[in-house]
């Protein structure tokens, strides 16, 4: 028995298992760590690729005009950017994060590209929304799930504040189909990334984790099925770059 | 096709086109004029769906679309190429299908077709990831065999005037080029059918060499 509340109190930080209660505040260590440089990370790890990721996030979105839209763990804002001239002036964007320093640079960013009016910037947990029912036609969450310490209950969360019919995307690293592929992409991640890590936000351990995290982050099927028990209907993925990224898509029944 | 690969090229090619308009105020004018239009562009062998959203006088390109779309175009790569990028407006024998509006399409050729701009490497970047590097051999050929042939009519000078004037082209032209871009397939193969035959006659060759100095 206290064996088995040992096991549920406890979840993966990267490869270590830490209390349920630390996880969170162990990722906020790293996103408030790296947020000052988050954007060159992204566009050097990536080699710029993560943009074509996020544009087809966007098509598949079918976000339009006057629509209302939540981009949950949305960091530095690039899907924010992109709604927001989507949804127009009669729409509205929410540019929500747990991280107030990754926040920060988001917030910065949008005010500096002449966006405003139509984004709220909102501190919020995946897991506890602080929404209303029914709220969001589209909600996005792109490399975020991975950092949530309870994915069953964030899909949940969103479920809720999303209106019927209205469409959940998951943009997550998952698992090459290739297993070439795989190897390839371990090396990268688990060799090639905190390196570049150190050099360049002098902090080697942040970029372990992103690999490792993404290591143990659900495969395309199993997060297709966490759709789905928590609600989602619909739940289908498209492969990115071999499955080295995967797209998941549900509709709030 | 791996939506990364396709992204990419239609996310180049909507840059280049942006970019030209920017640098041609008359045309990126005519393309405001037109309002908020979309066209769809179906390619059928190898499949490829493509909605341009034109809109403030800027082209996206896109994979995915849900809203109401003005003009529909149907038909084969080879087909589309043909309609989009040579001068020629009619689309008998072109082989490509049109629903809904034909004065967008009209609109978009006569843009298209003013825009500085090398299709040539962005489509067949396209199709060469989705069909393989021979389709987009083949539209390339067919390409620069627009380029020629456009550049010989207006060699032509005295005809020059009337061939510009003419809103229609005259069917034979299609037939021809029809014929050409089959000769040019035909070529291939068999092209491709010699080289296999020499590789294979070359390779009988080194492995007879090889046997032969083979010491006993
Ligand atoms: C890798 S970043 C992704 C940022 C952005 N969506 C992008 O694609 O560039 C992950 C983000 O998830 C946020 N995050 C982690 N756990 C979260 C939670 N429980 N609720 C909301 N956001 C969270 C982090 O603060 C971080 O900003």
């Amino acid at each position: 028995m206290s064996e088995h509340k040992q096991e549920q109190e406890t979840t993966h930080f990267g490869y270590e298992t830490v209390d349920k209660g630390e996880k969170a505040g162990r990722v906020a260590d790293v996103f408030h760590s790296v947020a000052a440089k988050y954007d060159l990370m992204n566009d050097l790890m990536s080699g710029g690729i993560h943009r074509l990721w996020k544009r087809y996030t966007i098509e598949l979105s079918g976000v339009r005009a006057g629509q209302k839209v939540l981009d949950i763990a949305g960091g530095t804002g690039d899907l924010t950017l992109k709604f927001s001239r989507l949804v127009g002036p009669e729409g509205q964007v929410v540019l929500a994060d747990i991280n107030d320093s990754m926040l920060k640079v988001g917030r910065d960013k949008l005010i500096d590209k002449g966006v405003a009016g139509n984004v709220q910037v909102s501190q919020a947990d995946a897991q506890f929304l602080p929404f209303a029912d029914n709220t969001f036609d589209c909600i996005t969450i792109a490399f975020g799930l991975r950092n949530v310490t309870d994915k069953d209950l964030a899909l949940r969360s969103m479920l809720r504040v999303l209106k019927p019919g209205g469409r959940l995307l998951v943009l997550e690293f998952s698992k090459p189909g290739n297993p070439l592929l795989e190897k390839a992409y371990d090396a990268y991640s688990f060799a090639f990334l905190p390196t570049m890590g150190r050099l360049i936000t002098n902090d080697a351990d942040s970029y372990r984790y992103l690999a490792e995290s993404i290591r143990m982050h659900p495969d395309q099927n199993t997060l297709k099925d966490m759709m789905s028990d928590a609600g989602f209907a619909a739940c289908e993925y498209h492969n990115m770059t071999g499955g080295i990224v995967a797209l998941h898509k549900g509709i709030k029944p | 096709m791996d939506p990364t690969l396709s992204t990419a090229a239609l996310a180049s090619l909507e840059r280049m086109i942006n970019s030209a308009l920017s640098y041609d105020p008359g045309s990126q004018q005519k393309l405001r004029k037109l309002g908020s239009k979309t066209l769809q562009i179906c390619c059928q062998g190898p499949t490829i769906t493509t909605f341009v959203l034109i809109d403030d006088g800027q082209v996206q390109l896109r994979q995915h679309y849900e809203g109401q779309i003005d003009c529909q175009l149907k038909g084969s790569a080879m087909a589309l190429a043909n309609l989009g990028l040579s001068s020629q407006h009619s689309l008998a024998n072109s082989g490509v299908q049109v629903f809904g509006s034909t004065g967008l399409l009209v609109d978009l050729q006569g843009i298209a077709k003013d825009l500085d701009i090398d299709w040539e490497e962005p489509l067949s970047q396209l199709l060469g990831d989705v069909a393989g590097p021979s389709l987009a051999g083949l539209v390339r050929k067919g390409i620069s065999f627009w380029r020629e042939r456009e550049a010989s009519v207006w060699q032509r000078s005295g005809e020059a005037l009337s061939e510009e004037l003419r809103a229609t082209p005259h069917p034979y032209e299609l037939e021809d080029f029809n014929q050409a871009v089959d000769q040019l397939r035909d070529d291939g193969e068999r092209l491709a059918a010699k080289v296999g035959k020499l590789q294979h006659s070359l390779e009988a060759a080194l492995n007879a060499a090889k046997q032969g100095n083979q010491p006993e």
